[in-house]
Order: C-alpha cells, then structure tokens, then sequence
C-alpha cells in the first residue's frame, strides 16, 4: 500500500474528507486518517478520487478533538523517530504523555464521546487513553460518588457497601 | 448527554479491567443494573487481584478483616462459618464469605526425601517453599531475636529483618543463593506461599516479598506484629498496614485472594 501511494519522491501532501454526523466536512492529510484502523481497512478500496468518510456516529465537536489526537500523534511518531535516527536525546515520548494526561482531562460527557469515536474508529490508543481515564475516575469512589459524577440514575440496586 | 449507563459491554469490561482494586469492581457493579449484569456476566471478579492478608480478631467474634494495603482500608466481613476455627488453606479460590476452610488436624502429610538447607540457614527460625519461574525456591527469614524462647511472653516478640532466596539445583542437589527476584513479588505466611509477577499487578512491587506474620496461634501471644514488605533489591522493610488492628488474636493472618463470583447475596453483611 505504501509503494503504491508514496513514490520515493515525496508527492504533495494527499488528504481526505471526513464528514461528521451533523454534516460538517474536515479535510484532513491522508496519514493522519489512517490512524483510524476502520479508514485505513476500508483505504484501499476505495477510489483515489473518492476519499470521504461519513462517520455517522462521530458529532463535529467530537471529530475536531480527535483530529488535533491523531495529527500530534502522528507528528510526535516522526519527531521521536527523526531524534531517534539522528541518535540526539530526546524527551518526545514523556512529552507526548503529557500531552496525552492534558488532552484526556475534560469533563465526563466529552469523555464519553471520546470513547465511543475512539471505539468507533479503531484508534487503539486514544481508546486505551479513554479507558485508563474513565478506570482512574472511579478508583476510590463510593457507588453513589460514581452516579453523581457520571450523571447515571440510581435504579435501585442493592449497594453491597452502604453499610460501611 | 453521555449515557453511561447503556455504555457498551465490551467497554464496560476494558474499563473494569483496568480498576486497580477488587473494591472498585465491587463498588461499579452496584452502581446500576446495566453495569452489574456487565460484570458478572463476563466473570470479571475471575480477573486476578493482589492478595490480602486475612486477620482473625478474637476466637469469639466472627468479624474477620480483611486488609487492603494498596488502598489501606480495611474490609470486615462477618463470616459464622469460620467461627472458632483455626484458617489455613490456599489463597486462591477462596472467595469473599465463601471461605473454604480445613481441618489441619486431618491432614496426614507423607514422608518426602528433601535435600538438606545449607549449614547455615538450619539455625534460622522460619523457612518457606515457594515456586516460581518453574523453579523450586527457599526463602530464609531471619528475625532481630533468633535466641532462646522468652518472645512467648513478650508483647513484640519477633521482628523480621532479612531475607535469603536459595533456587534448588535439582540435578546437583545444591540451593544455590540468589541476588534478585527479577520481577517476582513473593508472598510469605503460614497458609501458603506463593508468587506472583509484578509485571502483571500494575500495583505490586516486583523483587520484593511481602509477608505477614505466622507465629503458631497461642492465647498468650499476640499474632499479627510482623507483617510487612521487604524490598530485595534494596534490603529494606516497609510496613504493610500500620495499625493495631494488624493483630490477629486467634489465628495467623491467612493470604486471601479476593474473587467475589456472585456480587448480589454473599457479599451484604447483613445476609452472611
């Protein structure tokens, strides 16, 4: 696939259309798409001059976020193996972590469409990203500390703990 | 608006996966029907945990505590049907108020042929067995007071300093010492002794040993001082839960790995 679409010459920069489900396009470079394991298993049948995706389940807001996750990534990915090459130390990889704590602290509900667009699109590291993010907030609360900061409605389960 | 409630089952499990303790899973599938039927459906409680050590207060009461010392706490359970008995078995399979408990007295262990500690170590006061890597290990526990008997009326009896780690050769016959553990963590006590990779409990500390006290029960000995974990790589000791309620009057402190199959009934006080 890469001999295919990147001669040795480097060709200008090819992008793809991404159209959120209320309908907003974002064009974005072809490399920072294929993050999305779901676009780049359905890349190559594709036509070259058809490249657009509906995502039906991904809202605008949504999309832009994980657009500006996908192109640090892929920017970060050549920066750390450029430093790698020309064997200079590099802090990249602590850097992008950090990057990584910044961008996944939001409040729940953005964090839930992050996961489900995550989930939707195959992007295996901003999904391991979410997970750790939704585990490490309910680490250490009580079940209704859990409800509340979740928004979930309490149907009446029994609480194993309520008598703690 | 998020709805986490309806969040999809295969991510509910990636989460639970991910929740440092056995509380946290407890704690989650009681927040709603959804999430507890995610849980217990895809036998999440099966996913191993770190082990706690299980205190026996008094012969009396059938409050057992069992310690977290990741987070600290300490978790009572009250469980009748260990009342009165001594607690010995392994720490796997046990789950939370269904205690699998036995009679030591019927236990008629055969004779085995066993090759002979070093010189050295036979003075030592506690030693364990304990397998890892495939390998059959010896673990030496050294205390500040290895002389005479008067620790039986003494309030702090014993106190652990050290720990050796010998790998038996089995075709020359030889322990032979080691100077790490690599990524092994090592549980010591008197129910059983066992490993663990560190690699596989984000929260356990590897090349270390953690162990509880397992001084025989005794009415005029306090069980349950000398816990804690020794680091292998730096010789040093912490403290595995530093409160009075560390003393186990009536037994020695038991590892208990907490798997909880059935959340609904068998973990409400009330109902045990």
């Amino acid at each position: 696939m890469k001999d295919s679409f990147n001669p040795s010459i480097e060709p200008p920069k090819k992008t793809v259309t991404l159209v959120s489900s209320d309908g907003y396009d974002f064009e974005v470079e072809e490399e920072v798409a294929l993050e999305s394991q779901v676009i780049k298993d359905g890349f190559e049948d594709k036509a070259v001059d058809d490249r657009e995706y509906l995502l039906f389940n991904v809202h605008s807001d949504t999309l832009e976020l994980i657009i500006k996750y996908c192109e640090k990534h892929v920017s970060s990915r050549k920066s750390i193996s450029a430093a790698a090459a020309s064997s200079s130390s590099s802090n990249g990889e602590e850097a992008l972590k950090e990057w990584d704590e910044h961008f996944i602290s939001v409040d729940t509900n953005t964090l839930y469409d992050i996961l489900m667009a995550a989930d939707y699109l195959n992007i295996k590291s901003l999904l391991d990203l979410a997970i750790q993010k939704v585990a490490d907030t309910i680490h250490g609360r009580s079940p209704e500390q859990i409800r509340k900061k979740f928004n979930i409605e309490n149907d009446s389960i029994i609480d194993p703990w309520a008598s703690e | 608006m998020a709805n986490w409630s309806q969040l999809p089952e295969e991510l509910v499990v990636l989460i639970a996966i991910k929740l440092p303790t056995i509380e946290d899973l407890v704690r989650l599938s009681a927040v709603c029907h959804s999430l507890q039927s995610a849980i217990s459906q895809n036998k999440l409680f099966l996913v191993p945990k770190l082990p706690w050590p299980m205190i026996v207060k008094n012969e009396g009461f059938p409050d057992h505590n069992f310690i977290n010392f990741l987070t600290k706490k300490i978790l009572r359970l009250n469980l009748p049907e260990v009342l009165g008995r001594q607690c010995f078995g392994s720490p796997y399979g046990c789950a939370l108020g269904i205690l699998r408990v036995c009679d030591i007295n019927c236990l008629r262990p055969a004779a085995i042929e066993f090759v002979a500690p070093p010189e050295d170590v036979r003075v030592s006061k506690r030693i364990y067995l304990v397998e890892f890597c495939g390998e059959l290990h010896m673990v030496v526990r050294r205390f500040s007071n290895e002389e005479g008997h008067e620790w039986i009326f003494s309030l702090h009896p014993l106190t652990t300093i050290s720990f050796d780690v010998y790998r038996l050769d089995f075709r020359t016959r030889k322990w032979m010492q080691l100077d790490t553990l690599d990524d092994h963590a090592l549980f010591l006590g008197c129910n059983s002794s066992f490993s663990i990779l560190g690699t596989d409990f984000p929260d356990c500390k590897g090349n270390c040993i953690y162990f509880t006290d397992d001084c025989k029960p005794r009415r005029e000995l306090l069980c349950g001082f000398d816990m804690g974990i020794f680091n292998f790589k730096e010789k040093t000791m912490e403290q595995l839960y530093d409160e009075f309620n560390t003393l186990s009057l009536y037994c020695a402190p038991v590892w208990i790995t907490p798997t909880p199959m059935v959340v609904e009934q068998q973990l409400l006080p009330s109902t045990c």
